[in-house]
């Protein structure tokens, strides 16, 4: 069966790594970008099951993207992901179909990822045992 | 002028050689006329005055110049006499031109024109000599001829004055009569004598002297005799005619020369109206005489009615002279110093004077000044030792005193204002005392103060040995002993008043309360301390004094039926008084003075003093305990202005939060990336390195700090955006046991016991039980966290009434007072970590469920939180917006 193809746009590098790497550990097929502008081409490139947005970037921010987004595919389930939690109040916001606070623990964004997959009859990769710590 | 060798020149000869010189000189002058006035011009340049101008009438002017002078000696011709010359000159002479002026312009012309021969070479030398010769020649002329000139003028100066005699003979108001001394004939009279004898001239001089009057020829006759008494005085004579009988005249004669013959010239005035207006004068001053005799009459009237007050004065008085000789003593002096008046009077004031005042004072020194200088001098304050060895004050005046004739005499005044100083003194130690009085707001130090001032002697106070003030509590119904000064023995009264005789005033005495010994510890306080009577007992003392607010005088205490035992016992003294000191009804108590250490007699002016003293105490006294209360409401006020403050201050702080939370959140997210970061990759060393401890262990140690540094970052960001609650019935004990469960890890960790005792029956309130598990969750943790291993956490849930009270308790070490009210305030925190956000975060969601959070802790015991529920305060589930309830849900996933 072919892997579920997720989207992740995040300026940071550091943290564009840590979610490909963390992605790939549960078994979708990640495409990471830099910026909104990436994001889109990706997008008319090839067929993605989710998109993993960040808010704060330069240059097209997340709200911005988003719009583009879904003028380009209303039906995209796009899932915000940001420290800043007061982004919550923008109700440009709330197009998304969730809203994750960033954190070392994955979790919670795995289980927005296979709640918005489940939405549309999609059934995400079970959750991988963690490394005992 | 007066050189001998021009004097030659005077005679004929030489005006003649000096004519022909003139001319010669004129005609070389002409000559070279343009020369010498250019010459001249310089001259006059350099300060030579030019000579005047002369006004020649009918607008004519004549300026002599050398050019007008050689012109007019030309024109003159060369036959020209001397007067026309002369003439020229003696106009000039009238302008008032000095000779020597007019000499000096000669000389200048001399010299211009020797100048301007010596500057020529059209003139040979020999002429050139020549006419210098002539110059000098002519100069010399010239003042032969200003000599002329004088005389000339003096002639017509002599002329001049004998017209001016002539018109003064002629219009003299005087009458003036020349006659002749030895004959009486008149030589000549003027009109004004012929008039005053009513005559023609003609038929006057036809008259002898002794024919108009008998007596006018002896009078001239003795008025020119240089030997007679009369040579030279004016005589009156009586000169009667037709129109009044009564007329009087003045001779006066002078020797005078009528021609060759020696004359009597008589000046002759009628003085009718003088001697009438004398004689009326005269008349005036004798009625002015007796007028001042009469007024004589009376100043002797007066001066006796003078006397006789000056003798009835109290003041001393003396008149002395310049010698310092008595010339008058009063009454009162001589009845001072016990002295019959002969025996004061015309003596020296060091006979009858007292030496020590005198030469001692200074006050013989003093007069002699002002007997000198007329100042007049005030001493005030002479103290004066008397034979009965009391002293005397004096005030003394010296004033200087016209005598009889004019001379300065001195006025000594000597008024004794002993008792007058005596009142002042009492007056002042009182108003001295009572000063240091007011305005004192301490009742310890008031006491003692008013105690000093009864107590003190000298100048200080009032003197009394011993002194007590009882007073008033109107709470138990008695007046009681508050304080006492003074000595127990006449021993101790001699000690201490040795050390306090140094001091001066009041207020050095109380400066000493400081330094004395507390009042429990002095004698005389020991002594009197268990004094108290019934505030009802009025029929004796004390309070018989306070009753009736009379001073009472005791002076046989054992045999005085208003001295009960018990205070006779205390006091030990026979002689004492009581003074009352009251404010309008209101009894304050009473003080209490004797004199029983030296046993001096209290006199009428003790106890007045003493009265007035109390008075004065009583007011003071009454205001220092207004207000001691009035401080009392005013600490109450600045107590609860100082809970205001805070208040307000904690209020700003809030406001401040506001701020810092908006700085917090971006801080929070700034902090929240890399810190995902580091978690995230921790989790990936763990999956991919499981195989080595080591790795393990550090990112196990990475995952678990970052993630205690996100739940502060959580703290933060829900106080700066705390949610509302979302309210739900929930239980207590179902709440309770999640919160024990969330903190039992931390409990076991520091050995902490938890117990809890919450009724599965407790009524159901509706809250947010998420929010309500963390408020209880973290109450707990507190609680863990405050106390020593094994000490005991208990969570108790009670009904009363219709409240619900749910508490979390600890054996811990308790919070100090001064932190309590503080425990609430965000970012306030005893302990080493913490944001110091939590409690203030419970309250919060405590306080918007409609419920108390309040604390209670006792130091070294424990503390306890109590969460109070109002059942009656319905609070009904707030309208909660999609948005949050998202935003909660996201949130409760991610703790």
């Amino acid at each position: 069966m072919e892997k579920l193809r997720i989207l992740v746009i995040e300026d940071d590098d550091n943290q564009r790594e840590l979610y490909k790497q963390d992605l790939v550990w549960v078994g979708y097929d990640v495409i990471a970008v830099r910026s909104g502008q990436e994001g889109l081409q990706a997008l008319r490139e090839q067929p993605v099951d989710v998109v993993l947005l960040d808010i704060a970037m330069p240059g097209m921010d997340g709200i911005e993207t988003l719009g583009k987004i879904l003028d380009y595919d209303n039906q995209m389930p796009v899932i915000l992901n940001t420290a800043y939690s007061s982004y919550k109040d923008d109700f440009m916001t709330w197009a998304a179909e969730a809203y994750v606070i960033k954190s070392h623990d994955t979790t919670e964004l795995h289980k927005a990822i296979a709640a918005v997959l489940k939405k549309r009859g999609i059934q995400a990769p079970p959750e991988p045992a963690e490394a005992s710590e | 002028m007066s050189d001998p060798a021009e004097e030659k020149l005077t005679d004929d000869r030489s005006l003649a050689v000096a004519r022909d010189q003139r001319r010669e000189l004129a005609q070389f002058l002409l000559r070279h006329a343009s020369i010498i006035t250019r010459n001249w011009a310089e001259r006059a340049q350099d300060g030579v005055t030019a000579p005047p101008q002369v006004d020649l009438g009918e607008g004519e002017i004549w300026e002599p110049s050398l050019l007008a002078l050689v012109e007019h000696l030309e024109a003159a011709g060369p036959d020209t006499d001397m007067p026309a010359h002369v003439t020229w000159l003696g106009r000039w002479h009238e302008t008032g031109s000095s000779r020597a002026k007019v000499r000096d312009h000669f000389h200048a012309l001399r010299d211009v024109t020797t100048e301007a021969l010596a500057g020529t070479d059209q003139i040979q030398e020999a002429e050139k000599e020549a006419l210098l010769g002539l110059l000098e020649a002519a100069v010399r002329n010239l003042r032969l001829e200003t000599s002329e000139v004088e005389t000339r003028h003096l002639l017509a100066e002599a002329v001049d004055a004998r017209q001016q005699f002539e018109g003064l003979f002629q219009h003299a108001v005087d009458a003036i009569m020349i006659a002749d001394p030895e004959t009486g004939r008149l030589l000549a009279t003027n009109p004004a004598a012929a008039a005053l004898m009513g005559m023609s001239k003609e038929e006057l001089e036809s008259h002898t002297l002794g024919e108009l009057q008998p007596d006018l020829l002896r009078v001239a006759r003795e008025q020119l005799d240089e030997s007679n008494p009369y040579f030279g005085t004016p005589q009156l004579l009586p000169m009667a005619n037709a129109e009044n009988p009564r007329r009087v005249v003045e001779v006066n004669s002078a020797a005078a020369e009528y021609g060759e013959q020696r004359s009597a010239q008589m000046f002759i005035r009628d003085v009718t109206e003088r001697v009438r207006f004398r004689e009326e004068l005269e008349r005036r001053a004798d009625e002015l005489q007796a007028k001042l005799w009469g007024q004589l009459q009376e100043t002797q009237h007066l001066r006796v009615f003078l006397e006789n007050i000056i003798n009835a004065l109290p003041a001393r008085l003396l008149v002395l002279d310049q010698n310092l000789t008595v010339l008058h003593a009063n009454s009162a002096y001589l009845r001072q110093r016990r002295l019959p008046r002969e025996q004061v009077e015309g003596q020296h004031i060091a006979e009858v004077f007292p030496a020590a005042l005198l030469e001692e004072a200074g006050l013989r020194q003093a007069m002699e000044n002002t007997l000198k200088t007329g100042d007049r001098v005030r001493w005030a304050g002479f103290r004066q030792a008397t034979e009965e060895h009391t002293e005397r004050i004096l005030n003394i005046g010296l004033d200087p005193c016209p005598g009889a004739s004019g001379e300065r005499n001195l006025l000594v005044t000597i008024e004794d204002v002993t008792e007058r100083h005596r009142q002042l003194y009492e007056r002042s130690i009182l108003h001295q005392i009572v000063q240091a009085m007011l305005g004192m707001r301490d009742l310890p130090r008031l006491l003692h103060a008013i105690l000093t001032g009864i107590t003190a002697g000298g100048a200080v106070g009032l003197g009394f040995n011993r002194a007590l003030l009882m007073l008033a509590d109107d709470e138990n119904g008695v007046l009681k002993a508050e304080m006492a000064v003074g000595p127990e023995s006449p021993a101790q009264a001699g000690q201490i008043w040795s050390e306090l005789s140094e001091r001066r005033t009041l207020g050095e005495f109380l400066k000493a309360f400081d330094r004395l010994p507390p009042p429990e510890e002095q004698p005389l306080q020991k002594l009197v301390e268990q004094l108290t009577f019934p505030l009802s007992d009025t029929a004796v003392l004390p309070m018989l004094a306070a009753a009736t607010r009379e001073t009472v005088y005791v002076f046989d205490a054992p045999n005085d039926p208003r001295v009960p035992a018990e205070l006779y016992k205390v006091l030990g003294a026979d002689e004492f008084v009581v003074a009352p000191m009251v404010v309008q009804d209101k009894v304050i108590g009473v003080a209490v003075a004797d004199n029983s250490i030296n046993k001096q007699r209290i006199n009428q002016t003790d106890i007045q003093l003493l009265t007035a003293l109390a008075n004065h105490a009583a007011l003071a006294i009454d205001s220092a305990r207004v207000y001691a209360q009035e401080q009392r409401r005013a600490n109450e006020l600045d107590e609860a202005y100082r809970k205001l403050e805070s208040a307000t201050e904690r209020l700003v702080r809030s406001e401040a939060l506001a701020a810092i939370g908006e700085v917090t959140a971006i801080v929070a997210h700034e902090i929240r990336n890399p810190l995902s970061t580091i978690g995230g990759f921790g989790k990936m060393l763990l999956r991919s390195a499981g195989d080595t401890d080591t790795v393990k262990r550090n990112a196990g140690i990475i995952v678990e700090e970052v993630a205690k540094l996100e739940n502060i970052l959580g703290e933060l960001l829900d106080f700066t955006k705390p949610a509302h609650p979302n309210f739900a019935n929930c239980s207590f004990l179902d709440v309770v046991r999640s919160s024990v469960l969330a903190a039992q890890a931390r409990a076991e960790a520091r050995q902490a016991e938890v117990t809890v005792d919450v009724p599965e029956d407790l009524p159901l309130v509706p809250m947010d039980c998420g929010q309500m598990q963390q408020v209880i969750t973290n109450l707990i943790l507190n609680a863990v966290d405050a106390v020593q291993p094994g000490g005991k956490v208990s969570v108790t849930g009670r009904q009363e009434d219709r409240l619900v009270k749910l508490s979390v308790s600890d054996t811990g070490h308790g919070i100090p007072e001064s932190h309590l009210d503080q425990v609430f305030d965000a970012f306030f925190t005893t302990k080493r970590t913490g944001t110091g956000l939590g409690l203030a975060l419970a309250k919060k969601v405590v306080e918007d469920h409609g419920a108390t959070l309040s604390v209670a802790s006792q130091e070294g015991l424990g503390t306890t939180f109590v969460i109070t529920f109002n059942l009656d305060q319905n609070l009904p589930p707030p309208a909660v917006s999609l948005r949050h309830r998202e935003a909660d849900e996201i949130r409760k996933g991610s703790e």
